[in-house]
């Protein structure tokens, strides 16, 4: 599935995310990753949102390649409906491979304290989810093409560079 | 339609157009001899474009390919961006001899 939302991640989906990983008995430790937009103070300005753009066949398809490195699978998990966290029920057979991952990252207009980027890693102990999120994260950052024109309160804008 | 026609021996580039092949129904026809080529991130605002048709002469090597896009858009002489063939990265010395889709990937910015 696409990892691509309409402007900033609902942060219902993080509840959602923690929800479904809290039914997997499998699952030892959580690590969740979320991305805000900074109201960084350029000399030109200070930075009210980003708009991003993708080139979104390649990056999913980047982060397909990525999870196989990291997580040996590819399977990105759904949680936009929040039915299953409605359920307090462990869920006996949970669908979704080990160590399970969610990762959402907006298209278009993310405001100053919006959520670009989710990330959520759920695993069998600590440590695995504390190094994959972290590694999800920076793969992300370097290998799916994504980009963010900071607007600034000047009416002017800047191109995102990532540190 | 606009054309511009190239000479220079550099130069692989034959013409190029807008979008504005239109089929009888009024949706938009891909000319079978034109390729896609989109432009991503700060290179949107140099080439003033995030697409555009352009009927390049196959086969090129994507670093002449390169040449040809900064020979029409010479604001992007000097910046550093890769090139993609139907959503594939590809080094400077490949040969195409064809491509659907070419995009210019600047740095990326995610996150």
């Amino acid at each position: 599935m696409s990892i691509f939302v309409d402007g900033g991640v609902d942060i219902q989906l993080v509840a959602n995310a923690v929800a479904e990983l809290n039914r997997d008995r499998r699952v030892g430790g959580q690590n969740l990753f979320v991305g805000q937009v900074r109201a960084d103070a350029h000399p030109e300005g200070v930075v009210t949102g980003i708009e991003f753009t993708a080139h979104k066949e390649m990056a999913d398809a980047a982060v397909s390649a990525f999870l196989k490195r990291i997580v040996g699978h590819d399977h990105v998990e759904p949680a936009e409906s929040a039915a299953a966290s409605l359920s307090d029920t462990p869920d006996e057979n949970p669908d979704g491979p080990l160590p399970r991952v969610f990762i959402r990252h907006g298209l278009g207009h993310v405001p100053v304290g919006g959520a670009p980027l989710f990330i959520a890693v759920g695993t069998e102990r600590r440590d695995e989810a504390f190094r994959i999120c972290r590694e999800i994260l920076e793969a992300l950052k370097s290998e799916a093409p994504i980009y963010g024109k900071e607007l600034l309160d000047s009416d002017g804008h800047k191109w995102k560079v990532n540190q | 339609m606009s054309y511009v026609c190239l000479t220079d021996d550099d130069i692989a580039l034959i013409s190029c157009g807008g979008t504005d092949f239109i089929d009888n129904r009024g949706a938009p026809l891909q000319d079978e001899r034109m390729t896609r080529v989109k432009y991503f991130g700060p290179l949107m605002e140099l080439t003033g474009t995030d697409e555009e048709q352009l009927e390049i002469a196959f086969p090129i090597t994507v670093a002449k390919l390169r040449v040809t896009l900064e020979h029409y858009h010479p604001a992007l002489a000097g910046e550093s961006f890769r090139i993609a063939v139907d959503a594939v990265m590809r080094d400077s010395d490949t040969t195409l001899s064809a491509a659907g889709e070419i995009a210019c990937l600047p740095a990326f910015a995610g996150g």
